[in-house]
């Protein structure tokens, strides 16, 4: 779009008294301008044109407290996602557009008022979800950083999926690392274990969270400063290429436990087939479980080194061994093992036939190079079956406020700039809750959530948004229809002389504006958002309206 | 569709003749997209790798043939799937059960003159040094230094022999102490082993090694890039090791020294090409270029594809043999190459390419307009 | 960094801070140095497409955002012009500066060395440098990008036309195990790959794309989503194949490039330009680091750490975060980073908050009673 003429706009507009254009207003430079234009300028109000409010508002906001101004009197224009981007080819109706997004932010602007915040007390000790290496790891690095931690596990022993895993593909041996882990936990004075428990509830926000489980050990209240979810995640059970109806046929956990525990089955395979994205990458299960490649390549390596006779067929869609897991797709090549590419449209087909009086399963699979069908008699078929997030996310999800991907894993504040975070404060999330990752990635994401962690929890308060509702109890008329709708209990009805009233703990209230809206009488308005500011904001969209007759007496 | 099993027999013979790095292969098609038989028909690399993979490999037809070793997608396969490896062990095997389809079918009298008089055109042994004949040129003995190993084309083939007398009359001028083998010496065996018959490319080494040894060769030069590429790489695996020098090498170094001297002039626009063996198989690239520019009025200009990219002319991995259609032949495309660079001459330093090129410009009827060289013949010239 | 003693929880480090000649304190950052610099050289953070002069601003997001002269520079070649000295207001120009060192006292150290791109000149085969119209995939980005050499037209460099038949060639010095290139996968490359043809299409919807790959690894969370959000896109393809960049065309300037099928046989296909997806290498002087600090480097020459204890190196109290301990995506290098940071939380806790020091706003100022006075700043 013309930016300068959007500038040019910006100075006929009322009340402004500078307007300036900057290559990235989000950088220190830009923000430094902006708290010099406040004092030099006398500035009370301060509009930025650029992007979203979800990354860049706490950035400007703090350049209204540098300059000595409210925070509350910034307001944000979104003329890059409301407007540059999505009318790329429009030029001209956008430069029109983001004219228009202004002068309605400057009508809100008039009317912002000074808010203050809270100074919320933190409690230090954090509640972590899951007793999988991630949440141990979290855990350990927690407590060694003097917090204590809450370590609630759903099982009745700790170790999660790595119990079924016994070596990596590098050939770590992970049952003796898990031991060591739990060994660590068990032994640090800093962590509380319960075990076999469930979450009855969750309330709180950010620094005072209270959650009550019931475990082996009973029912707890733990009150908590910080939250992990580490659930972890789940191999998906299929019901295709004869599994459960063959015991010949296992997914890929399966194999990795006849090899660790060198079964007979393995040791005299004559042929193995393993068959990749098994319930990944279809319609139903629309990602790539991303372990699955290099986890087959692990198996057969091991395979071959313990019987290297045995003749193996990994069925692929693409090798997905990244980074230097390549290396290892290669040795696999050179030790014998066949991989075969499949197309989706032409999936591989299993049967179960008898050979010379041995019952074998016989897959065939369109080979696109050779151009023919491949038929291959297997005595054992592994498939590399997803990996899903257990239905408990769902309930985890609510009881916390914690987002949810299209796959039901968890889904980060930001993909990049909080890979670990929550949008909602406090809560955070590592391992393969988010996503089916490698061990070694695991903890490191695990370590990063601890980081996170220790980064709130080292502080004795946090701050609370000055945007909450308040009730003008002359208008309430008691209904109680806001606290009902309130999902952090932060509205409470009590008695008064003129009947029940509703009243607003500021603390808890997360401004969400549910209430707000809900109230039949307008007895609840959100602060930052009152029904005056945004009304004017959208009158002001349409230029022949109120206070914008005289923008456009300016204008011509 | 065909349904088909791995043929597991068939896959450990494979292996056994020497293939066992079709397994490496991850189908990236890399080889067919260097293979220079896509210029002149479709043929797929990837594919034969991938039957071999799974002992589907079909022996009895052309296509197991087709590779003329150029060395193109070897050097550049992400995964050392060692495709010449993998085509000469399926040769190998064809060749064990005598399999040889029509095009290839000559083969077999190659292999019946190799084994009687060591040589592919069945031609007498005693005519192996006719061609020397007045020229000052000595046998070679325990005193001599070098012995000069003319291959089998420069000895017996009319055209070829020219360039065996030039590299004759070099040494000399440059005083070189050099002695010929003659009817004592066999084909190097280069091309047979390619062709995949391994015991002939063994007896005829091994007869070579022991003539080496019996007459006291240290170093030998030799004007056959095929003949340099076994003397150097394979011959070493009977655990002998002799000083091979190929003659561009040589004169290179001679001229270097100064005990060569230029003193004419050679004022044309010449093409050279670089041999696949010489080049891409032993990275001499600059000594015959060096050798070029030296020459006053030589103006050398260069193929777009050169070098490690150089358009093989299509005679290597015992192709020189076989028959190949007039429109599949890759050196038609290179003497038109050369001829549309406006070079006067082709050039080059091997003898199956000038036997290709020369066979093109009569094909394409280009007599007149471009000359086909070995570079021994354009430095003879002006020494 | 020149040198570095001492041990976990008490490192000193010396640090060598190459000079600007431009004075921090003083220069504003108005640039009339750049414009009266007769000196143009190519803009190294463009990729060395467009051209700077010798004094110039980094890019556009520098910190801070001043400017620095280059070596190019006349006056330091060769004594001569000094003109940026006398048009210069600020006397920020400074060309008596020298190196500086500088010595930290810290108690843990964090590499974050980050990658260096892939070099395709290490190959003849993949033409850069030698067909025009062959660029990088960090030359494209660069050419996306609206503060890049054609200031966010995607142009060519033999013509400056816009190019409308685009290739992208992947595994550029990756995955292979050929003299000059990498045996393992670069993880990111099948991913900015798919970016750069979903922003090749926001730029010019009728340009046609195709990518050149092996596999498609779409590995990540949401990765595969995106690749079908590129594959759907019109006028793109995807072909399994590598691809042999067969020749440029003298006039136009276009590449021919072959690549094979299994169905089709192999085919040649004319680009207008070629961009080559490189991998990532590790970073320059990865191996004088290692020594300095005493880690160890893996067989990739990247930094070596253990799967059970990442972002930790092999020795006490220096940690690795980012692309150095391996090929990584930003999501992946951020958690990492925080991961590092928390392993430096666990070593120097004992201490922890005693370096700390409280951030103090001015009061805030009563606007009650204020006309209110607007100030707007409209982003580029």
């Amino acid at each position: 779009m013309d930016v300068p003429s959007v500038i040019e706009y910006a100075w006929r507009l009322p009340n402004v008294v500078h307007a300036q254009g900057q290559l990235f207003s989000c950088s220190t430079e830009s923000t430094k301008q902006i708290m010099e234009a406040i004092k030099e300028h006398g500035l009370n109000r301060v509009i930025v044109a650029a992007c979203t409010p979800r990354t860049h508002e706490p950035t400007f906001r703090d350049s209204l407290k540098e300059g000595g101004l409210n925070q509350y009197f910034f307001e944000f224009a979104n003329i890059r996602e409301h407007c540059s981007w999505v009318h790329s080819k429009e030029k001209e109706e956008a430069t029109d557009k983001s004219k228009e997004l202004l002068r309605m932010s400057l009508a809100r602007a008039l009317l912002l008022e000074p808010l203050q915040e809270f100074e919320l007390p933190v409690d230090k000790r954090v509640l972590v979800i899951g007793g999988g290496i991630s949440g141990m790891t979290c855990a350990l690095s927690i407590a060694s950083q003097g917090f204590d931690v809450y370590l609630i596990e759903k099982e009745r022993e700790l170790g999660g999926l790595a119990r079924r895993i016994y070596y990596t593909i590098e050939g770590k041996d992970v049952q003796s690392y898990l031991r060591d882990l739990v060994k660590r936990v068990y032994s640090e004075p800093r962590i509380h274990v319960f075990l076999g428990a469930k979450i009855l509830s969750a309330t709180g926000y950010v620094g005072n969270f209270l959650t009550k489980i019931e475990s082996e050990r009973g029912v707890f209240e733990i009150r908590h400063g910080a939250t992990v979810i580490a659930t972890g995640a789940q191999e998906f059970k299929p019901n295709e290429y004869l599994y459960g109806q063959s015991d010949k046929v296992l997914t890929g956990l399966e194999l990795e436990e006849l090899i660790a525990k060198r079964d007979e089955r393995v040791i005299s395979a004559g042929a193995v087939v393993m068959i990749q994205c098994v319930g990944s990458r279809t319609e139903e299960r629309n990602y790539c479980s991303r372990v699955c490649c290099s986890e087959s390549v692990k198996n057969a390596l091991k395979l071959k080194e313990i019987n290297p006779n045995v003749d193996i067929y990994i069925l692929f869609r693409d090798m997905r061994t990244y980074g230097f897991k390549e290396d290892y797709y290669r040795e696999a090549s050179k030790k014998g093992v066949r991989f075969i590419r499949y197309e989706p449209q032409k999936k591989p087909s299993v049967k179960l036939v008898k050979e010379s009086g041995k019952e074998l399963i016989r897959v065939t699979v369109f080979d696109p190079i050779l151009e023919k069908t491949l038929e291959i008699d297997a005595d054992l078929v592994s498939l590399a079956v997803a990996v899903i997030a257990p239905e408990s996310n769902k309930e985890i999800s609510l009881l916390y406020n914690a987002q949810l991907g299209p796959d039901d894993f968890f889904k980060e504040a930001h993909v990049k700039l909080r890979p670990v975070d929550f949008s909602t404060d406090g809560v955070y999330l590592c391992g393969i809750a988010h996503y089916p990752k490698h061990i070694d990635e695991a903890i490191s994401q695990a370590l990063g959530a601890a980081g996170r962690v220790i980064t709130l929890i080292s502080h004795d308060t946090v701050i609370a948004s000055g945007s909450v509702c308040i009730v003008d109890e002359k208008r309430c008329m008691g209904c109680g229809a806001c606290s009902e709708i309130c999902t952090y209990g932060a509205i409470e009805i009590y008695e008064t002389k003129q009947g029940k009233k509703a009243r607003m703990n500021p603390v808890l209230c997360k401004g969400c504006g549910l209430c707000n809206s809900k109230c039949p009488t307008g007895a609840i308005q959100l602060q930052h958002y009152r029904d005056e500011q945004l009304f004017a904001q959208i009158d002001a969209a349409n230029p022949e309206k109120e206070i914008l007759e005289e923008v456009k007496k300016v204008a011509s | 569709m065909e349904v088909v099993a791995p043929f597991k027999e068939v896959i450990d013979e494979i292996r056994e003749s020497g293939g066992e790095a079709v397994q490496n292969c991850f189908q990236c098609g890399k080889c067919d997209t260097l293979c220079p038989w896509n210029d002149v028909t479709r043929f797929s690399v990837r594919r034969i790798v991938r039957e071999a993979l799974f002992g589907l490999s079909e022996i009895e037809k052309e296509e197991i043939w087709r590779c003329t070793t150029c060395g193109r997608c070897p050097t550049l396969c992400p995964r050392d799937v060692k495709q010449i490896d993998d085509m000469v062990a399926l040769r190998r095997i064809a060749t064990r059960y005598n399999v040889y389809p029509g095009p290839v079918k000559p083969i077999r009298t190659i292999n019946a003159g190799l084994q009687s008089r060591g040589n592919p055109f069945n031609e007498e042994r005693q005519k192996r040094k006719e061609w020397a004949e007045g020229l000052p040129v000595k046998d070679f003995d325990d005193k001599t230094e070098y012995l000069y190993f003319p291959c089998c084309y420069l000895s017996y083939d009319p055209r070829l022999k020219r360039v065996a007398m030039a590299v004759v009359k070099i040494l000399d001028k440059a005083r070189v102490d050099f002695g010929l083998l003659g009817e004592k010496e066999n084909c190097c065996g280069e091309s047979i082993r390619k062709t995949g018959n391994e015991d002939l490319y063994v007896r005829l080494a091994k007869e070579n090694i022991k003539t080496f040894i019996e007459n006291g060769v240290k170093r030998i030069i030799t004007s056959s890039p095929h003949c340099f590429h076994t003397f150097k790489n394979e011959y070493p695996q009977f655990m002998v090791n002799f000083e091979v020098i190929h003659v561009t090498q040589f004169f290179y170094k001679l001229l270097k020294e100064g005990k060569l001297r230029i003193n004419g002039h050679y004022r044309k626009r010449i093409a050279y090409h670089d041999p696949c063996y010489l080049g891409r198989h032993n990275k001499v690239f600059d000594e015959p270029r060096e050798i070029l520019k030296a020459i006053p009025g030589l103006e050398l200009i260069e193929f777009e594809e050169s070098k490690m990219e150089s358009l093989c002319c299509g005679m290597g991995g015992g192709r020189v043999w076989m028959e190949t259609p007039k429109e599949e032949r890759f050196s038609n495309k290179k003497v038109e190459q050369a001829l549309n660079m406006g070079a006067e001459e082709l050039v080059t330093s091997c003898p199956y390419c000038i036997t290709a090129f020369e066979d093109s410009r009569l094909v394409l009827g280009l007599g007149e307009k471009i000359g086909i060289k070995d570079l021994t013949e354009v430095l003879e010239e002006v020494v | 960094m020149s040198d570095v003693e001492g041990e976990a929880g008490d490192f000193r480090v010396t640090l060598v801070k190459k000079p600007r000649y431009i004075r921090e304190d003083k220069c504003t950052g108005c640039t009339t140095c750049v414009e009266y610099c007769p000196v143009k050289i190519p803009d190294p953070f463009n990729q060395e497409i467009s051209k700077n002069k010798a004094v110039h601003i980094y890019f556009s997001q520098a910190i801070p955002l001043i400017t620095y002269i280059d070596e190019n520079c006349l006056y330091l070649k060769e004594k001569k012009c000094k003109i940026c000295e006398a048009v210069c207001k600020h006397e920020a120009i400074d060309f008596s500066a020298k190196p500086e060192k500088v010595e930290i006292n810290v108690g843990a150290i964090i590499l974050s060395l980050g990658f260096e791109p892939y070099d395709p000149r290490l190959r003849d085969e993949y033409k850069y440098g030698k067909f025009k119209n062959v660029v990088t995939s960090m030359d494209y980005e660069r050419i996306l990008s609206s503060t890049g050499p054609y200031e966010g037209e995607i142009r060519r460099s033999s013509d400056l036309r816009h190019p409308h038949k685009i290739a992208w060639v992947q595994c550029v010095g990756s995955r292979q195990v050929i003299e000059g290139g990498n045996s393992y996968c670069s993880t990111v490359c099948c991913t900015y790959t798919q970016k750069q043809v979903i922003l090749t299409k926001d730029h010019d919807p009728e340009a046609e794309c195709v990518v050149f790959h092996n596999d498609i690894r779409s590995y990540g969370k949401d990765f595969e989503r995106f690749f079908q959000r590129a594959e759907v896109l019109p006028n793109v393809r995807f072909i399994r194949s590598y691809v042999n960049i067969l020749k440029e065309d003298p006039v136009t300037n276009n590449i021919t490039i072959r690549y094979s099928t299994p169905d089709g046989g192999v085919k040649d296909e004319e680009f207008e330009m070629v961009v080559l997806s490189v991998g990532l290498c590790p970073p320059k002087g990865a191996s004088l680091v290692a020594e300095k600090f005493g880690i160890e480097l893996n067989e990739h020459r990247f930094c070596k750490v253990d799967s059970f204890v990442p972002v930790t190196t092999s020795k006490k109290g220096i940690f690795v975060s980012g692309a150095f301990s391996g090929p990584i995506d930003i999501p992946e290098s951020v958690f990492g980073s925080s991961g590092a940071a928390t392993k430096c939380g666990e070593l120097l806790n004992y201490r922890r908050g005693k370096l700390a020091t409280q951030r103090v706003y001015p009061e805030e100022r009563d606007v009650r009673g204020e006309e209110p006075k607007v100030g707007i700043f409209v982003c580029y």
